[in-house]
């Protein structure tokens, strides 16, 4: 038997309303949240028929300045852009916001979990453990529908949003290798926002290595122990100008002009292998990585080798300006030392900086060094 | 440890008089925190959305204390280690080397802006609070001395510790593991990840220090029967304010770039009209260096720029009646500044009035030159980041003071008698014995001794 027409039409008009009314999207309430982030500003739409709880608490605590100074914490590439919890700010936390903060019931809805959604963070054994993180969608996540609390959607600046996510991430993790940080947060009415100017999108710089190795371009978290030969034979070259700096330094006045013009000969020797390091065989295994067969020299060498070649050339200058000046005041010549110090010195902070994140020793060890060599300079050109 | 006191003191305690004195070491500053404090509460206003117009009037009023204050520091100290041959001479390396020196730095920073330029700009971030602390220790000692509070070896070592240990502790939260810096004109500048127990070492350090501090004072007034005066330890407690009680609060660490170039300035300024003087005396006929007149001139040309880019004018002037007014404006800053240079230098109001005109001006502009001009050169001329620019100048013009400011105040001059003891009333009123030297001539042994580059002098009494 033929089903009527009718009911089929009735069925196919009910499915369409059920279509219809799962796509339309919630309203959107009056009040926005602007994120004044270090790549420019995301402007965010509540949706408080779907999460009223959820998002009169953030609105609270946005207004409170708890989600100041905070940053983007995990970040996966066509997942998610996280928010850190307020513990991890920067600037610590007032009583009151503290205070502020709750738990909040979890709010399912049917809202799906798709690309500029945003969705509250939560543990993973408790639904209603939501408080202060969120996460911005970068890419369909169906298997969060139902399980997150949707409260709402990136309304601008999901190019801010794209830009922050390009940002290298530490290796073998979801953390971003700066700090995305999330500078301040406001609430502004659909009025004010209409004209409102809006920051963005900024080009965020990336601190590199001294990276003369193939691999990563980005620092690594391994630490120096992972460093290869090569880089850590520059690091070696460094501290030997540091060293024979130091003595030249120190023992200027108490050296024969003979001897102290062997310590300036010395560096200008270590200056010229390290050079010849760097354009050599530093410069060759780079070639397979970056540059090819016949590129030109500064194609081949990577930014942080050409800074260090450029870095020895001065060493080079000064200690022949020791030598030249042989005969000059042993005021003049310990602090023609004390500046190829401070040269070798800076080269090793931009090898070594970068990695102290990995070591507490090692930071304080550069802490400790950083200290000292401000401490020598007030001998600098002392009678 | 010699805890007595001199005998009975003629020198004057005060550079200008107590409530100035008080104000610009120190005091001005410990009121503008309590009074940021009493406003805003614990509540960072620049944080907090609720009292967002109430910040903006701060922020603002930091940014335009920049060029009045902050930057001409800056521009004193290149000025007085450039304006004179004889001082180029004392310190060859600093005046001609360490300027290309820093210039590499630049270059390098401006090329690599990934790998040099956060480092360079890290560099610049620790010295900066290093080089507050060396000179809080100094105006300390310089008000010590005045003061007739002779400080010994532990004396000296426990203000040197509790000063520089609120240096370790700000420093040590800042690079503390898991920290993160802000970023400094849109630069990336990475935290070392220092362990949390240093942090909390030296605060105990610092404490101690302070204590030991506090009874070696309390020692000599017990001495002495004679309460110390309060201006010796001035200098330590702002800068414990600074650095320790509002560590965090970015509202009012706007400010303290600006009470850091207040003790400066006043110093500074103290020993310009004193030395001047002096000069005078023996030598009329001052020789100036070609950096004292490129100076100048760069003065004129800025002012030209100023008046004609940045003067405020009805839209509804013409084009013909915009360049008479900025040829006005021009002109009687080139008038003003003409005669300025034309007073007569000897003792009187009006040598200190247009003295200090002609010297603040003169560094105001320079200042612009430094912190304004070239960064923009560098954006115009050579295609840089204007934020980029910007970052690195700073960086660069604050790493040079630092250098400069080591050998500065190691000046001697026989010519000069003893700048640093001076009082408004040896600028004001002509003496018998004006520019013979006539106070006692103290030998400057400058950073290096006990307290670190980046210090004010400190005096040590010829035996």
């Amino acid at each position: 038997m033929k089903p009527p027409r009718f009911a089929l039409a009735l069925i196919f008009a009910a499915a369409c309303a059920a279509r219809f009314a799962s796509s339309a999207e919630p309203r959107i309430a009056d009040e926005h949240i602007i994120l004044h982030t270090i790549g420019g500003d995301v402007v965010l739409a509540l949706y408080p028929d779907v999460a009223p709880e959820t998002c009169t608490q953030l609105l609270k605590l946005v207004k409170l300045g708890v989600y100041d100074t905070t940053y983007f914490h995990r970040c996966e590439p066509n997942f998610v852009l996280q928010l850190s919890t307020p513990d991890f700010r920067l600037v610590r936390m007032t009583d009151e916001q503290k205070s502020a903060i709750h738990k909040i019931k979890a709010e399912f809805s049917d809202i799906k979990h798709t690309r500029g959604i945003l969705s509250m963070a939560r543990s993973d054994g408790d639904v209603n453990s939501a408080e202060t993180s969120f996460s911005i969608l970068l890419g369909d996540a169906p298997h969060l529908d139902r399980q997150y609390t949707a409260f709402g959607k990136v309304e601008k600046g999901m190019d801010v949003v794209d830009g922050l996510v390009r940002v290298p991430r530490k290796k073998g993790t979801t953390e971003p290798i700066v700090t995305l940080l999330l500078g301040r947060a406001e609430v502004v009415d659909a009025a004010t926002l209409a004209t409102m100017p809006l920051r963005g999108p900024e080009p965020i710089l990336v601190p590199n290595t001294m990276e003369l190795d193939e691999g990563a371009l980005a620092p690594s978290d391994e630490g120096i122990a992972s460093w290869s030969a090569s880089r850590r034979l520059v690091l070696s070259s460094l501290a030997l100008v540091v060293v024979i700096g130091l003595i030249g330094f120190l023992l200027a006045t108490k050296i024969s002009q003979r001897t102290l013009l062997f310590v300036n000969l010395l560096n200008i020797l270590v200056g010229v292998g390290m050079l010849f390091l760097l354009l050599t065989s530093t410069g060759r295994s780079l070639v397979h990585l970056e540059g090819g067969p016949g590129a030109a020299l500064s194609d081949i060498l990577s930014e942080s080798a050409r800074a260090a070649t450029l870095g020895m050339a001065g060493v080079i200058i000064v200690a022949l300006l020791g030598v030249i000046f042989t005969r000059g005041t042993p005021k003049m010549l310990s602090s023609l030392n004390l500046i190829n110090v401070l040269i070798g010195a800076f080269l090793m902070f931009v090898m070594v900086v970068p990695v102290t994140q990995t070591s507490s020793a090692l930071a304080a060890g550069v802490f400790l060094a950083v200290v000292s060599l401000f401490k020598l300079m007030g001998q600098f050109e002392a009678g | 440890m010699d805890a007595k006191a001199e005998a009975p003191r003629k020198q004057p305690l005060y550079f200008i008089n107590g409530p100035v004195d008080f104000a610009l070491v120190g005091g001005l500053s410990i009121a503008i925190y309590f009074l940021i404090h009493i406003l805003y509460g614990t509540h960072d206003p620049r944080l907090d959305p609720g009292v967002r117009t109430a910040t903006d009037p701060v922020v603002v009023a930091a940014q335009r204390l920049l060029w009045i204050c902050n930057w001409p520091h800056f521009a004193a100290t290149s000025y007085r280690l450039y304006h004179s041959r004889d001082n180029i001479k004392q310190y060859p390396l600093t005046a001609l080397v360490i300027p290309w020196l820093v210039l590499a730095g630049v270059f390098a920073s401006v090329l690599y802006p990934d790998t040099i330029a956060p480092m360079f700009i890290l560099t610049f971030m620790l010295w900066s609070p290093y080089h507050f602390s060396g000179q809080t220790v100094g105006v300390s000692l310089i008000y010590a001395r005045r003061a007739g509070f002779n400080v010994g070896k532990v004396e000296r070592l426990a203000l040197s510790t509790f000063v520089f240990g609120t240096y370790l502790f700000t420093a040590m939260f800042v690079h503390a593991k898991g920290n993160t810096l802000p970023s400094y004109w849109g630069i990336a500048v990475p935290a070392l990840g220092l362990p949390v127990w240093l942090w909390v070492a030296s605060e105990t350090v610092m404490y101690f220090a302070g204590i030991v501090l506090l009874l070696c004072v309390v020692r000599w007034c017990i001495q002495n029967r004679r309460v110390l005066p309060l201006i010796v330890l001035l200098p330590s407690v702002a800068q414990y304010c600074w650095f320790v009680s509002a560590r965090d609060w970015p509202t009012f660490n706007e400010f303290v770039p600006f009470f850091h170039s207040m003790q400066y300035l006043l110093i500074a300024w103290s020993m310009q009209l004193k030395e001047k003087l002096d000069l005078a005396q023996n030598q009329p006929q001052p020789v100036r260096t070609p950096f004292a007149w490129a100076v100048w001139a760069g003065s004129l040309a800025v002012c030209a720029w100023f008046a004609y880019d940045l003067l405020p004018m009805p839209e509804s002037f013409s084009a013909p009646m915009r360049g008479l007014a900025t040829a006005l404006v021009f002109g009687l800053y080139a008038w003003a500044s003409v005669s300025l240079n034309r007073q007569k230098i000897r003792p009187s109001k009006q040598y200190v009035i247009f003295e200090t005109l002609r010297w603040f001006e003169m560094n105001i502009l320079f200042g612009a030159i430094l912190f304004f001009i070239f960064p923009m050169a560098l954006t115009k001329f050579f295609g840089v980041k204007p934020f980029l620019a910007l970052g690195v100048t700073a960086a660069a013009v604050q790493i040079h003071h630092f250098f400069v400011d080591g050998v500065i105040w190691k000046l001697k001059r026989k010519t000069v008698s003893s700048p640093l003891m001076v009082n408004i009333d040896d600028l004001i009123h002509p003496t018998s014995d004006f520019g013979s030297g006539g106070m006692p001539v103290p030998a400057l042994s400058g950073a290096g001794a006990g307290v670190g580059v980046g210090s004010m002098p400190v005096l040590e009494r010829k035996a």
